[in-house]
């Protein structure tokens, strides 16, 4: 079903909404939350737990891309589940360790806007990368895929996936100084 | 100014940047369904005005080999996709292969539905292939020395049997990706090799 349809079984509150939207991005969440909690019963769990959640931001939200939308719900609520967990250094542990280089600041309301500026130096800097480097960006670190797959997906090795990543942390670390962002 | 870590930075990907990435994929997908169109379209091409040609049944091989040959009992020949058997000739440039997980995602094999309808006697063909390779969506590549394609009398393709996935660990993964049911299917070619 077209993804205008389903946000319109949103807008009237039908059930089949959460049906359609299981159907077509199912396998899709449960993939992002999977590769998150390694974890096929929390990762199901986390799944629902975003439908709901979907349910209750649609309406009044009218997201552009259901697809990134509802993977945005799925991540936020797989990693407060995988914080939740205190999960020891495995999986996606170790994601985040390979972007770990500094200590995060306290929760303020100028860190919140310093956050802000960050989303849109983000922004910028995933704009300026190729289709592939910004697929393998985003796919490793925010989807916490493993580098055979996303070997798979931009055809390419495990080995020139980590070469690639390696200059991508390199160059979003450059391009962050350059902002005066610290880290 | 509060120190942020890269982490924190990847936590601030936006909604836009996802569908850039999904998207991507998306692309991707497409052109893998797009190279069995393609390469169907220019087999079409090529062979069509040779058919139109030819007065004889056979195929336009150069050197096509019976079923019967024991030294070849695929009756493959290197340079098409023809498989003779009992003096008739079938091309199976690709087909449709149903892959069926068992709850632990391991493989059982490539299954129809009706499969039990089917005997070896009710086929056409039933012939025992020396190697196989399928060449199909990128993720399903696979040899079998002992696999058996199985052709209904329609002429059509009913199966490869057995099919391999290598490698074999990434059977969970695909079980995750695709087998809601258990069951995918894919488009794929099948080359089959002279020994």
């Amino acid at each position: 079903m077209d993804d205008n349809k389903i946000i319109e079984l949103f807008f009237e509150r039908s059930e089949q909404a959460i049906a359609e939207i299981g159907n077509k991005y199912g396998r899709l969440c449960s993939s992002v939350s999977y590769n998150i909690l390694h974890n096929r019963e929390d990762a199901e769990e986390c799944v629902n737990d975003a439908y709901f959640t979907v349910w209750n931001k649609i309406p009044p939200e009218r997201p552009n891309s259901l697809a990134a939308f509802v993977c945005m719900i799925v991540r936020n609520i797989s990693f407060n589940k995988f914080k939740y967990n205190k999960a020891q250094k495995r999986g996606y542990a170790v994601c985040l360790d390979e972007l770990e280089e500094c200590v995060s600041g306290a929760d303020d309301p100028a860190e919140h806007f310093e956050n802000k500026q960050l989303a849109g130096y983000i922004d910028e800097f995933l704009d300026g990368l190729d289709d592939k480097s910004h697929a393998v960006f985003v796919r490793r670190y925010w989807f916490g895929e493993d580098f055979s797959k996303i070997g798979r997906i931009i055809g390419a090795s495990d080995g020139a996936v980590k070469v690639r990543l390696t200059r991508l942390r390199k160059k979003l670390r450059d391009f962050l100084v350059t902002k005066g962002v610290t880290l | 100014m509060t120190k942020f870590t890269l982490a924190d930075a990847v936590d601030n990907i936006s909604e836009r940047q996802i569908h850039r990435t999904l998207s991507y994929r998306r692309r991707a997908n497409k052109l893998l369904w797009f190279a069995p169109i393609a390469a169907c379209l220019v087999i079409a091409v090529c062979l069509i005005p040779m058919l139109l040609n030819s007065t004889s049944t056979e195929p336009p091989v150069s050197n096509p080999v019976d079923s019967t040959d024991d030294k070849n009992p695929g009756g493959a020949t290197n340079d098409n996709h023809y498989l003779s058997y009992n003096g008739e000739y079938f091309e199976f440039d690709h087909c449709v292969i149903r892959i069926v997980f068992d709850d632990n995602g391991r493989i059982i094999e490539p299954e129809k539905a009706d499969w039990d309808a089917f005997t070896e006697e009710t086929l056409k063909a039933a012939d025992k292939l020396d190697a196989l390779e399928y060449i199909g969506t990128g993720e399903v590549i696979g040899t079998d020395p002992n696999a058996k394609l199985y052709i209904m009398p329609s002429g059509n393709i009913l199966a490869v049997r057995p099919c391999i996935i290598e490698p074999y660990t990434d059977a969970e993964e695909m079980l995750a990706k695709y087998s809601r049911d258990h069951i995918f299917e894919i488009f794929t070619f099948i080359k089959v090799y002279d020994v």
